[in-house]
């Protein structure tokens, strides 16, 4: 299953902190906004 | 009543909530697919950060309990192809991404990961090889496939089906057995995976 381990080696990588970074600021820009 | 007065608004709904969370298991998979169009990695996360607040500003639109993996695959390759319109430079990078990797394997300090595969699939035009990413890797079936891609089940196979033949002619054609082992292998691999993947569909 070569074409899958190759998509699963970066699905399985750690998540770049970035991206939730984005998530929170987006979060809290909407709760700003009541 | 009283207590929905006393509710703070900083408080965040529930759907968002339920929404994020869901966003947040994704995260891997739209890096993945991200990584197959784009072939360098910073790009790559450029474009799942791109697409990853697109949808969360499209969170209204988003009907809880259908397939946001399709939405948002859906969501990151219609960026990906706004922003290769936008750039006329993008056809060059995207040649300079597979000329790169084709160099990274002569370098001995190239990252382990970097495969024929991974080669290969650079090589093929962005919709054949997202078609077979789709199918063959990302789990998703023909029609879902084709509702990611915005074209008919009978171009997504179309596209599949090609991008088969032109790996095999890049693999079976590329200086890629410095193992020893024969890149025929590896494509009669690939092949019967795909096959079995769109089988069972």
């Amino acid at each position: 299953m070569r074409l899958r381990q190759m998509f699963d080696q970066v699905v399985n990588e750690d998540v770049p902190d970035e991206f939730l970074d984005i998530l929170r600021r987006a979060d809290s820009r909407a709760a700003e906004k009541g | 009543m009283a207590e929905n007065l006393q509710r703070s608004s900083a408080e965040p709904r529930p759907d968002d909530e339920a929404f994020k969370r869901e966003l947040v298991q994704l995260i891997p998979h739209l890096r993945a697919f991200a990584r197959t169009l784009c072939g360098d990695p910073a790009a790559a996360d450029d474009l799942a950060q791109d697409a990853m607040m697109k949808a969360w500003d499209a969170r209204a639109s988003f009907q809880m309990g259908t397939n946001m993996k399709a939405w948002t695959f859906m969501i990151l390759r219609n960026q990906f192809y706004s922003e290769k319109r936008r750039s006329w430079r993008q056809s060059q990078l995207d040649q300079e991404a597979a000329e790169r990797t084709l160099v990274a394997v002569d370098d001995p300090e190239a990252p382990v990961a970097l495969d024929e595969l991974r080669q290969g699939l650079a090589m093929l035009p962005p919709e054949q090889r997202e078609a077979l990413i789709l199918v063959g890797a990302g789990g998703f079936a023909y029609e879902e496939a084709a509702e990611i891609c915005g074209c008919a089940v009978g171009t997504v196979k179309s596209r599949v089906s090609r991008a088969r033949r032109a790996l095999h002619g890049i693999l079976e054609g590329g200086n890629y057995d410095r193992d020893g082992e024969p890149a025929s292998e590896a494509m009669r691999s690939i092949l019967a995976d795909a096959e079995r993947l769109s089988s069972v569909r």
